[in-house]
Parts: C-alpha cells; sequence; structure tokens
C-alpha cells in the first residue's frame, strides 16, 4: 500500500488531537477521495467530531451530505480525552534562589498588554529558569596529535637520491603545501616531475593537477590529460576522476559523456567519492549512459554517507520526490541539513523551507529563518528574498523594515527577479524607501528579463505612462503583450487591456516594431 | 616603500602550525612585531612572511623571517595538569585502575622518559627510587593528589591525605624492597611467572621485571600479548589487562597502534572498532594491533577498554579538531563520530559519552559562535542524528548522565515532546529499510523506553504506549498482517507465517503483537481449524507431523 501523503498525515495527527479545523479538512478529504481512498463512511465520522465543537463548514457540509440523502445521523464516539498529564522523575525544579539573578537589561512594555492592577501586596517575581550549562568533561592531558606529522626534508631527500618514488612525492606535497620549507609550487612540480618520470602514479597525478591547476607550472590542459591519464591507467583513482571530468568538460579534448562514465566507473569501483557523484549526475541527467535514476541514488548515497555535499543534496531532490526511490521526505530534510552544515547554500535554503512548512522535520519558523540567514549569507538570492520577507512580515524573526530592505537589496543585486520587482515596487511608491522611479523602472526592467510577469506589466505602464523613463508606446506594448501572455491571472487581462489601448495608437508600423523588439526581448531574457 | 601588493604576515608557531598573529603594512614592522612576540616567551617560534599579489591575481609567499626561541634548559619532567585524581584509602588502593590511571596522566612525562608504566613504577623497588630522587617531583605529585583528593571529599586542608601518602609511599617502596631482597628470577614465560608467584603482589612484581628489560613500549605490549596465548594466563587475565591498560595511556602509544589514519574523528573512530573488537587494522598499524583486536572481541580487556574510552570521551570533549588539516570537514567528521557512537539500541560508552557528545556537538554545531546552554546543545544535536531511534536513544542515555539530572523535567519535556509528535514511523526509521528493519528498530526504541531506570514507571509506560502506537498504525497502514495472511494461501502457511511473525521479536510486546496475535487466534478459533490445516498441507502422510509442528511453534512463539 502506497504510503500516506504527508498532508494527510499532518490533518489526521491535528484530529485526533481534536484539531475541529483538521477533523473537517481530514473528513472532506474522504468525502472527496482526496489524497485517500474515498470513505463516506470515514467522512461523517470526522465531520460530525469537528460539528460537536461548532465548526460551521463541518456543520454546512453534513446539511449538504444528509440532503443527499447520506447517512449522518450514525453513531460516532467522541475522542478520547486529552491525556493527563503523566509523572515524571522528580529530579527537581530549579528554586529560584538557585537561579541566576534576572539580567539588568530594560525590557520595553508590552503596548498591548493591559496595565497592571493595582498591587495590593508585592508579590515575589516569577523563577526564571535556571540556566543549565553544558557539562565539564576532563581534559585530556596527553591528546592525540592526527594529522600533524612534522615532515622532514632532509630526510626525505635522503630517501629521494635512493630512488625512493614515494619520497619524491612526499617532498612535492612538502613544498607545494610549505611544511619543513618554505612553499614553492615551482620546487613541488620539480619534484612531482621525477617521481612521475620514474612511473609513481601518485607523482603522475600529483603532476597532472600542477597543470591542471596551474600551480608551480603554466597551466596546460594538454600536459594535465598527460599526466591524469598515465596515473589512471595505473588505476589511480582520484587521476580517473580528474581526467573523466576533463573529457566530460571537453578541457584539452573533445567533450564525451560516454567516455568520461567509464573512467568514473573506474574510480567509483574504487571508492573515489567525487567520481561516485559525478556518475550519480551522469546517471540521472542520462548524459554518456543510460538514464538510470535507480544507480543514480545507489551512487549518491555512496558519495553521501561519504560526506559529499553535492551527493547529499541531489539524493535529498530524489527522495523529496521519490525518484529512483521510495518517497523519504524525513530523511530528505536530514540530508539537505548534512549538506548545508558543510556550508553549501542551496541545501541551507531547501532546508530552511522544509522547515517553514513543518515537511520531514518539526515546523519552526525560527530555525526556518536561521537557516535562510545562513544561505543569506552565503549569497543565495532566493533565500536573501525569503528573509527579507520574513523580516517584513516577522516571521521567524523579529519584525525589522531596515533589515527587510536590506536583505531585499541584496536580493535584487543577486538577481532574484521576484527581490527586483518588489524592490522596484517599493521606490516607485516610496513606501519604506526614498523614492525612486529612474532606479525602479530599472529593477522592473531586470525583473522582466529575467521573466517576472508583474515586472513586465508594470514596466509597460511605466513606458506607457513616461514614468521614471521616456515615454515609448512600442516598448510599451512589448512589454504589456509579453505580461498578458504570461497566463499569470492577476496581470493577464489588465495587460491585454493595456496592450490593446496602445494599439490602437501604434499602427501597423508600430505593431510590427513592437513584435520585432517582442521577440528580440524574448530572445535574450530566454536562459 | 612596499606596494600596495605587497603585504606581511607574522605567524607563530602554536601546537605544531603556523597561524596568523597579525598582519603589517611594510616589512619593518612585520619584523619588530614578530620580535616582540619571541620576546614575550608565549611561542616556541615566529616569522614573517611576505605576501606579493601579481598583477593575475595569483600569490607568492616568502620567509623573510624566522626565528626559534631558545631551548628552555632541559630540567625535571613537570607534572600534567590533572584535575581529578582516584582516592585511594589502603595500600592495595594504590595498585587499583584508578590510581594507576592517575599516576600515568599525572607522571605521563616522566613515565614516556624513563619507559616505564605505573605498574612496573609500583613493583620495582629501583624504579621507586629513580622516581623518589628525580628532584621534588615525588613530592609535587603527591602534594598535587593529595590537594585534589581533599577537595574531591570536602575536606578542607590536604595535610591529612599528604601524610597518609606519604606513608604508604614509605610502604610500597618497602614493599618492593623487600620483594627484590628475595633475588627472584626474571620469568621467561607466563607459565614461570605465574608459577613463582604466590601472590597478586608476587606475580605483577615478577610481570615488572620481565617488562623492565624491555625497552619500548611496543616491545612491552608484545611481551604481554604473547603472555596471554599461554594456557596460564587464561586465570590472570585481570593482570595482564591491567598492564596493557597501563600501556595504552600514552597518546604515542595509542596513534602508533593505529597506523594510518586521516583525522581525529578516524582515529576515534577506530579506537571504539579496536575496544569492541570490531576493528580492521589500518595502514601502518602494527600487528599487536590485530592481535589486541582478537583479545578485545573476546571480552578479555575489560580495564584497557575502560581506558580507551575515557581516552575517547575526553577527546570529544576536548578543543583539538576532528579535521585538523581540512576545516571544512569539520561537521561531518563529527557526524561520522556520531553516528558510531550513537546506536539505536544504545549510545556507545553510556551517560558519559552522551555528556561529551553534547559538549562537542555545541562547538560544531553552532559554527563556533557564542556559548550555549544546555538545552539549546540538546536540540542542535538531535536535529544532527539520522532519525528518531538515535534521538531517542541519545537522550535515555542522557537521562542516566549528571548532566541529565540537572536538566530534570527540561529533559522528559524534550523526550515527551518527541516521542509524541513522532507518530509516524517515518518519523522515527529510513523509508529505505526494510518492513523488518523498521518494525524491529521501533521495538527496540520501545524496549529502550521500558527498560530506562533513570525514568519512573508511569512515564516510561506512556512513552512506550506512544510508539506502540505507531507500530499499530503502520500494520494498518501498510496492511502488513494482510500481506503475511494473504487468503489466497493455504491455510497452513497463512498459520504458520503468522505464528512466525508474532515470535519473530518485530512486534512491540503490547498493542502490536497483541493485533497480530489476534488474527492467529482468529484462525485457531474457526470451526474444524485441525482438518482444514491439514487439508491445507500438500503432503497428507506427513500432516501430523505438520500438525504437531505448528503447535510446538505456537508454544514457541509464545502461545500458551
Amino acid at each position: 500500500m502506497a504510503r500516506e501523503p504527508e498532508i494527510v498525515t499532518r490533518y489526521r495527527s491535528l484530529a485526533l488531537e481534536n484539531d475541529p479545523v483538521a477533523q473537517f479538512k481530514l473528513g472532506d478529504l474522504y468525502r472527496l477521495g482526496y489524497q485517500v481512498k474515498r470513505d463516506i463512511d470515514e467522512a461523517v465520522v470526522w465531520l460530525v467530531r469537528s460539528a460537536r465543537q461548532g465548526n460551521k463548514d463541518a456543520i454546512a457540509l453534513l446539511k449538504k451530505m444528509a440532503a443527499e440523502g447520506v447517512d449522518v445521523r450514525r453513531r460516532v464516539d467522541d475522542l478520547p480525552a486529552p491525556r493527563k498529564a503523566v509523572p515524571r522523575p522528580d529530579w527537581g525544579t530549579p528554586s529560584p534562589d538557585t537561579a541566576p539573578p534576572p539580567p539588568a537589561v530594560d525590557v520595553e512594555p508590552d503596548p498591548i498588554a493591559a496595565p497592571p492592577a493595582k498591587a495590593t501586596s508585592v508579590l515575589p517575581p516569577p523563577p526564571r529558569p535556571k540556566i543549565i550549562p553544558l557539562p565539564e568533561i576532563e581534559p585530556e592531558t596527553d591528546p592525540l596529535h592526527i594529522g600533524e606529522d612534522d615532515v622532514d626534508p632532509a630526510a626525505l631527500k635522503i630517501l629521494a637520491d635512493k630512488g625512493d618514488t614515494a619520497a619524491l612525492v612526499a617532498l612535492g606535497n612538502a613544498y607545494r603545501e610549505g611544511r619543513g620549507v618554505a612553499v614553492d609550487p615551482a620546487e613541488a612540480v620539480r619534484w612531482y616531475m621525477q617521481a612521475a618520470k620514474a612511473g609513481d602514479a601518485r607523482g603522475q597525478y600529483s603532476l597532472a593537477v600542477m597543470y591542471d591547476l596551474g600551480l608551480g607550472a603554466a597551466q596546460a590542459n594538454a600536459h594535465a590529460l598527460k599526466w591524469y591519464r598515465e596515473a589512471a591507467k595505473q588505476g589511480d583513482p582520484a587521476a580517473q576522476f580528474n581526467l573523466g571530468n576533463m573529457i566530460l568538460m571537453g578541457r584539452g579534448v573533445a567533450a564525451s559523456p560516454e567516455v568520461a562514465a567509464q573512467w568514473f566507473s573506474q574510480a567509483v569501483e574504487q571508492g573515489d567519492v567525487a567520481a561516485q557523484f559525478a556518475l550519480g549526475a551522469l546517471c540521472e541527467t542520462g548524459r554518456g549512459v543510460e538514464r538510470d535514476d535507480v544507480r543514480a541514488v545507489e551512487l549518491y548515497r555512496l558519495a553521501a554517507d561519504q560526506g559529499d555535499s553535492g551527493a547529499q543534496f541531489n539524493l535529498a531532490n530524489m527522495l523529496r520526490q521519490g525518484r529512483g526511490t521510495d518517497a523519504d521526505v524525513t530523511e530528505a530534510a536530514f540530508l539537505y541539513r548534512r549538506a548545508g552544515e558543510q556550508g553549501m547554500a542551496a541545501a541551507q535554503y531547501n532546508y530552511a523551507l522544509m522547515l517553514a512548512a513543518g515537511l520531514g522535520v518539526e515546523k519552526d519558523e525560527a530555525a526556518a529563518a536561521r537557516w535562510l540567514r545562513r544561505a543569506a549569507e552565503a549569497g543565495d538570492p532566493r533565500a536573501q528574498y525569503q528573509l527579507a520577507v520574513r523580516h517584513e512580515k516577522g516571521e521567524g524573526v523579529t519584525r525589522d523594515p531596515a533589515a527587510a530592505l536590506r536583505w531585499l537589496r541584496s536580493a535584487a543585486a543577486s538577481g532574484d527577479a521576484q527581490a527586483q520587482y518588489d524592490l522596484g515596487l517599493a521606490l516607485l511608491s516610496g513606501e519604506g524607501v526614498a523614492r525612486d522611479e529612474v532606479e525602479a523602472v530599472r529593477l522592473f526592467r531586470l525583473a522582466a528579463e529575467g521573466g517576472n510577469a508583474l515586472a513586465r506589466y508594470n514596466l509597460g505602464v511605466l513606458y506607457a505612462t513616461g514614468q521614471g523613463v521616456a515615454p515609448d508606446d512600442i516598448e510599451a506594448h512589448a512589454w504589456l503583450t509579453m505580461a498578458a501572455e504570461s497566463g499569470l491571472p492577476t496581470v493577464t487581462d489588465a495587460a491585454r487591456r493595456g496592450a490593446e489601448a496602445l494599439a490602437g495608437r501604434l499602427g501597423a508600423d508600430g505593431l510590427t516594431e513592437s513584435l520585432r523588439r517582442r521577440e528580440r526581448l524574448m530572445a535574450e531574457a530566454a536562459p | 616603500m612596499s606596494s600596495s601588493k605587497t603585504s606581511f604576515e607574522v605567524q607563530v608557531l602554536q601546537d605544531k602550525n603556523w597561524v596568523i598573529a597579525e598582519m603589517a603594512p611594510d616589512e619593518g614592522k612585520a619584523k619588530a612585531f614578530a620580535e616582540n612576540l619571541l620576546q614575550q616567551g608565549n611561542h616556541a617560534a615566529v616569522r614573517v612572511i611576505k605576501d606579493f599579489q601579481r598583477i593575475d591575481g595569483t600569490h607568492s609567499e616568502t620567509v623573510v623571517m624566522e626565528k626559534k626561541a631558545a631551548e628552555k634548559a632541559a630540567g625535571d619532567p613537570t607534572l600534567s595538569p590533572i584535575t581529578e585524581a582516584a582516592a585511594c584509602a589502603s595500600l592495595d588502593d594504590f595498585y587499583g585502575l584508578p590510581s594507576r590511571t592517575t599516576i600515568g596522566k599525572l607522571l605521563r612525562k616522566y613515565l614516556d622518559e624513563a619507559l616505564v608504566t605505573p605498574t612496573e613504577l609500583l613493583h620495582d623497588a629501583k624504579e621507586m627510587k629513580r622516581f623518589g630522587d628525580k628532584g621534588n617531583l615525588l613530592f609535587s605529585a603527591i602534594d598535587k593528589v593529595s590537594g585534589l583528593q581533599a577537595r574531591a571529599a570536602g575536606e578542607e586542608g590536604s595535610k591529612a591525605r599528604k601524610d597518609f601518602l606519604d606513608k604508604s609511599w614509605e610502604e610500597l617502596s618497602k614493599r618492593a624492597r623487600d620483594f627484590a631482597a628475595k633475588k627472584p628470577k626474571v620469568p621467561k614465560t607466563f607459565a614461570e611467572a605465574a608459577a613463582a608467584g604466590s601472590d597478586g603482589f608476587a606475580l605483577r612484581s615478577l610481570l615488572t621485571m620481565a617488562l623492565l628489560e624491555k625497552r619500548s613500549w611496543f616491545g612491552k605490549l608484545d611481551l604481554l600479548i604473547a603472555w596471554v596465548a599461554e594456557p596460564e594466563a587464561a586465570a590472570e587475565m585481570e593482570v595482564i589487562d591491567g598492564v596493557i591498560a597501563d600501556l595504552t595511556v600514552p597518546a604515542q602509544v595509542i596513534q602508533d597502534l593505529l597506523g594510518f589514519q586521516p583525522n581525529l574523528s578516524a582515529a576515534l573512530c577506530q579506537i571504539v572498532d579496536l575496544a569492541e573488537g570490531k576493528a580492521e587494522a589500518a595502514k601502518f598499524a602494527p600487528a599487536s594491533f590485530t592481535e589486541l583486536n582478537t583479545l578485545f572481541a573476546a571480552g578479555r580487556l575489560p580495564q584497557t577498554r575502560e581506558i580507551l574510552m575515557g581516552r575517547v570521551v575526553r577527546e570529544i570533549g576536548g578543543t583539538n579538531p576532528l579535521s585538523r588539516n581540512d576545516s571544512t570537514k569539520e561537521y561531518e567528521a563529527f557526524h561520522t563520530l556520531l553516528h558510531r557512537l550513537v546506536g539505536r539500541e544504545q549510545v556507545t560508552g553510556g551517560p558519559a559519552m552522551a555528556e561529551a557528545l553534547l559538549q562537542r556537538g555545541a562547538r560544531v554545531l553552532n559554527s563556533g559562535g557564542a556559548s550555549i546552554s544546555a538545552p539549546q546543545a540538546l536540540q542542535l544535536l538531535l536535529g544532527a542524528l539520522a532519525d528518531g531511534c538515535y534521538r531517542l536513544q541519545f537522550m535515555l542515555t542522557l537521562c542516566a548522565a549528571n548532566l541529565g539530572r540537572s536538566m530534570g523535567e527540561i529533559l522528559t519535556e524534550v523526550l515527551d515532546t518527541h516521542v509524541r509528535k513522532a507518530v509516524h514511523i517515518d518519523q522515527w526509521v529510513a523509508v529505505r529499510l526494510s518492513p523488518r528493519d523498521r518494525m524491529a528498530a521501533l521495538t527496540t526504541a520501545n524496549r529502550a523506553v521500558k527498560t530506562c531506570a533513570a525514568l519512573v514507571d508511569e512515564f516510561r509506560k506512556a512513552l512506550g504506549e506512544c510508539i506502540d502506537d505507531v507500530m499499530v498504525r503502520y500494520l494498518q497502514d501498510e496492511e502488513v498482517i494482510e500481506k503475511i495472511d494473504k487468503p489466497d494461501d493455504p491455510l497452513a502457511m497463512r498459520a504458520i507465517r503468522l505464528v512466525k511473525f508474532c515470535g519473530s521479536g518485530v512486534l512491540i510486546d503490547g498493542k502490536s503483537l497483541n493485533m497480530a496475535k489476534a488474527r492467529v487466534i482468529e484462525h485457531l478459533r474457526q470451526k474444524q481449524f485441525e482438518e482444514k490445516f491439514l487439508a491445507s498441507v500438500g503432503d497428507a502422510s506427513q500432516g501430523e507431523k505438520h500438525l504437531r509442528d505448528f503447535h510446538r511453534l505456537l508454544v514457541e512463539c509464545g502461545f500458551s
């Protein structure tokens, strides 16, 4: 049996807690057979429970159903009364005298709160919650020093002189990373070259990386390819991945997803995380291999388990959508969080949306705002816009129009079309910001070019009226027509009427010119 | 004057790494600042790096000055800064694991220099004298330990403790001298030591004689591992385990034992694997690693396990990065460690580990932000755990910790909310697992709640019932019983499958098990069940046997 959709689960859980609205919604879902198997008996049960609590919608619907011949007078048991408090371990409530003194901060009086009644006696202040510090862990007096291995270049040089290729590579690493010696990429290349020419796969790989990145030597795709290939042929997984990547992107060689996939496959067999992700992406998109969502999920999971944030993000998307695997929004949310914790802005944004919607994770507007802030600070324009909206409405954060405007500006500057439109609108009306029609036009144009129908409409109107811009009926007609074609109900009619009104003024030549401009604008706006 | 494309970094050597202390606009100022830092004497070395940005945006770095602080004159090894010291009331307590662990930590530098374990120090007259003659080290050590013991016991002064430790040291030394006066032979095998050692002290002293001949930690360890293999060792494993435990205290031994480890998180996971006897030797690990792993798997090294897990707790609770070479991987390193330690059935390392994870989680998950309280840290940590079962186990383990007791109702409220809000199995365990694994996970969660000694009965019962409700809902939504009890299948097959399902242990002993049992009883109560059962068995000649087997199965699966 298919899993119950999240929305039904949520309604059911609230309905079981005697929420009349949820009971009505659940009953209606059963009545309509929407998202659940149609079941009139079950519908009546929930609607009756809702009606008993006075829900008008439920009462009306039951009357309607009764009129249609449905038996709504059957026996329906009430849900059990709210649970009684269960005794907990008596660990003691912190007494006021053990609580720290309240911080000396002046708190603004709540303007809505009623004035306090005249006190007849001085009541003690309510106890403040005790601040529980984190536990003190006994310090380790002799800690491990992992990953702090000292490099002794002199000892390595002695080994290198004896022909130890691993020592040659280690010396190259030392010069590249500045461990035990000053950083010197050119010197690193010299040591890697010796190791590479002696046939050492790690030396070949490291040399290829230097050519690939242009470190210590001029960037050269041909050399990078040559040495990656040499190392890859010897079975070096990182070289196999990098070689595949260059071939995929057509760097220094004709692009071939098929050949790239073959190299990725070899690296995957050796557990290379980057290759697992890359091959997963090819399987998901069907590039170079047959499209295979199940295989993509397998590969993403391998990489995700090893901490690859890109794989975690893509796997979360597939879990959320139920592609290649059973849908699991809980795991999807968890994976977004993991990727987000590693700094991936897109994952932070998605996790914030799931928190805000209570999808796969408990609804938490404040946490959603925190994650949006992380994504916004990482430069994600959608997060910047959402954060602006939340600051404007005070959702999950303190209402702060100044912060809202700041984030709106950031989002607009980062290219978010909706933010450009909203900011343009604010500048046009002068609401919360100094009026600036010229800047408003500029922003509307950006948003309109980004496909925002409202911006297209407004831009058309501004060109038609000459507000903030020289009047231009042809330009106005072009934008209004594009807005009318957007399919957005709120603008379609108005835009069409505006365009029709202008058409009369333009004449045949003007309309032809408008069409020409529209085609050009559409081409420019196309991603 | 330097161009605007040139800058100077003043770096100081901190914990084997160069870290930036200051940026300076010109070389003179940078060098003066570096000299000043060196003069302050807080850093082993300083250096000035000239950073030049080329037109193409690339950088070149040149070391323009590097100076080391003058080496301090080699003096007596100093004591390590311990914060706790095991209490000791009798002479035998000094030989116990808590006492030896305290000695091992406090005298780490001396013991590393002398290459002796606390067991060897306490059993060899010459080693005791050598230590006693090492400047004021003995007196400083007694002073430190007596102070810590007095403070832990709530005593005002430490003089009485100090006098007791002084007197005890004399008695311990006399014991060792008396043993040496008997001029025993160094045992070549454990059998020899066991035969000659009339009591625990004598056996340990003979072991010490053999160990002192080995002049490396691994030499001693290999000797002990070899002796474990002797049949006579079986009866004296406690003694051998104790010395191995001493040997696993130094960080250097652990590092050498583990072989190559990419970061601290991996190293700690490997220690836990080893302590559970589940480890696979890493690159460059010595052969003794595998041998120890076998002993741990056989449960023969409980004291050593305690020492290793104690280190893991302290390392996790400490501040050393889990991924030193790549700070972007700190979260994933923590994630790996967290999910290695927090399981559905237990938190490895128990309440102390849960506290340490909370401490570490507060730093990693709060992105190094301002310090947070324990409840805030708990919320962050719960969000970092993969599913509801892991979260439940973590909270239950935390209930038994000191922190759990100080959090009191705050913790039980979080626990209560967690259990009551997770009404669907998806919130408890991932969809991708098999139905059997999912049900087993829920049953484990239910059992964990019911057996949590830190909670009162009624609370445990209420939470357990909530989890049972989740299982019931799962059975209904997924029609699990209907899928097992397919009407088209022969009755015998249906009945046997159902009974096995009831006895499989994946159902919670409550509503969900009763639900499945009710279906079995429904079958059993139908008219002429046995005739129908026999009729549905393919091989009629074996009918009676099948029926007998079925009745036996019923009893085995809890149907009386």
